[in-house]
């Protein structure tokens, strides 16, 4: 069940906080989990959440939400360590294949979940999903780029635009 | 270490989901984030390859252009001429990089100039600086981005 306490703060059992995301949903969360969220922290920090009256999430859904709080729950017991100077190889490891594993998804949640980290202030999440996104930018053509990122088709002008731009500017294209 | 869920509303993931439907017009989700959120983006990515976003489309045009830093891209260190010769390896030499460049990392020879990696700084940082200035202006100022 419960991990083991590290030492600070929190008062035996895990404290627990309600999440509502922006279509009501209600998920019921450890503080230390939430508390990755710097937005978060700070009303956790001054009791909210607690109770009955939960913390009202109106930019995320909850299907977000629900990703998000998986990679917090996930990420928690590393955090409250101070980063993971004494976490074992073998937990890394597994953090690793987690979050390589919890970012294969479809690009629209990838977005959504990079904007929730945004608003929430989830360093780690947003520089996970920023990173994954860079990724299947690195190394392409623009028009690879465009088709990866599902771009729409480019209208006649804006082809002729970018023509003009990359003969302007092809250097930075090879 | 459980995280409990509690339906209280109708479930909205229909609404996000329309905004991904493949392939058919429209803006593409990705442009549609605010500048901020594609910059930390950008900033995954060598500056060079950066700017090469400026060419997807006309919001993508500007936005490599609101980057905090140009980062360079390290070329392989040089072997230090220095090194071969040991008893002069000690004389201080004149610094040629010494603006702009980092001094040379703790354990390469003292006060050797060819030990930091050399780059060919001034060609690639002009192309950029061109192709900032005229990104910036074949655009309008900042405009938020939420439409």
């Amino acid at each position: 069940m419960a991990a083991p306490e590290s030492g600070d703060g929190n008062n035996g059992a895990a404290r627990m906080v309600t999440l509502i995301s922006s279509d009501n949903t209600r998920f019921e969360v450890e503080a230390a989990a939430a508390s990755l969220s710097q937005t978060l922290q700070l009303t956790i920090l001054d009791g909210g959440g607690g109770g009955g009256d939960g913390i009202p999430l109106p930019n995320v859904d909850s299907a977000t939400l629900s990703k998000v709080l998986e990679y917090c729950i996930k990420h928690a017991p590393a955090a409250a360590n101070g980063g993971a100077p004494n976490a074992t190889a073998v937990d890394r490891a597994e953090l690793e294949r987690f979050d390589n594993e919890f970012v294969n998804i479809d690009q629209s949640v990838l977005y959504s979940l990079i904007m929730a980290a945004h608003n929430l202030e989830i360093e780690g999440l947003q520089s996970l999903v920023a990173k994954k996104v860079a990724d299947m930018i690195k190394g392409k053509s623009p028009m690879e780029i465009r088709r990866t990122l599902g771009f729409p088709d480019p209208t006649p002008e804006e082809q002729a635009e970018m023509n003009a731009h990359m003969l302007e500017y092809g250097w930075a294209y090879e | 270490m459980s995280m409990q869920q509690r339906s209280g509303g109708e479930v909205g993931a229909a609404k996000r989901v329309t905004a991904s439907d493949d392939g058919a017009g429209g803006e593409d989700c990705l442009s549609a984030l605010p500048d901020d959120v594609l910059i930390y983006i950008l900033r995954h990515l060598d500056t060079d390859e950066a700017a090469r976003t400026s060419v997807l489309s006309r919001r993508w045009r500007r936005v490599w252009t609101l980057l905090p830093s140009f980062s360079r891209t390290p070329s392989p260190p040089v072997k230090c001429l220095c090194s071969i010769s040991t008893s002069r390896s000690r004389m201080p030499l004149p610094n040629p990089w010494r603006r702009g460049f980092p001094p040379p990392r703790a354990g390469s020879p003292v006060n050797c100039p060819f030990t930091t990696s050399i780059r060919p700084p001034t060609v690639r940082r002009r192309r950029l600086r061109e192709a900032l200035l005229s990104c910036l202006a074949s655009t309008r100022p900042p405009r938020s981005a939420s439409t």
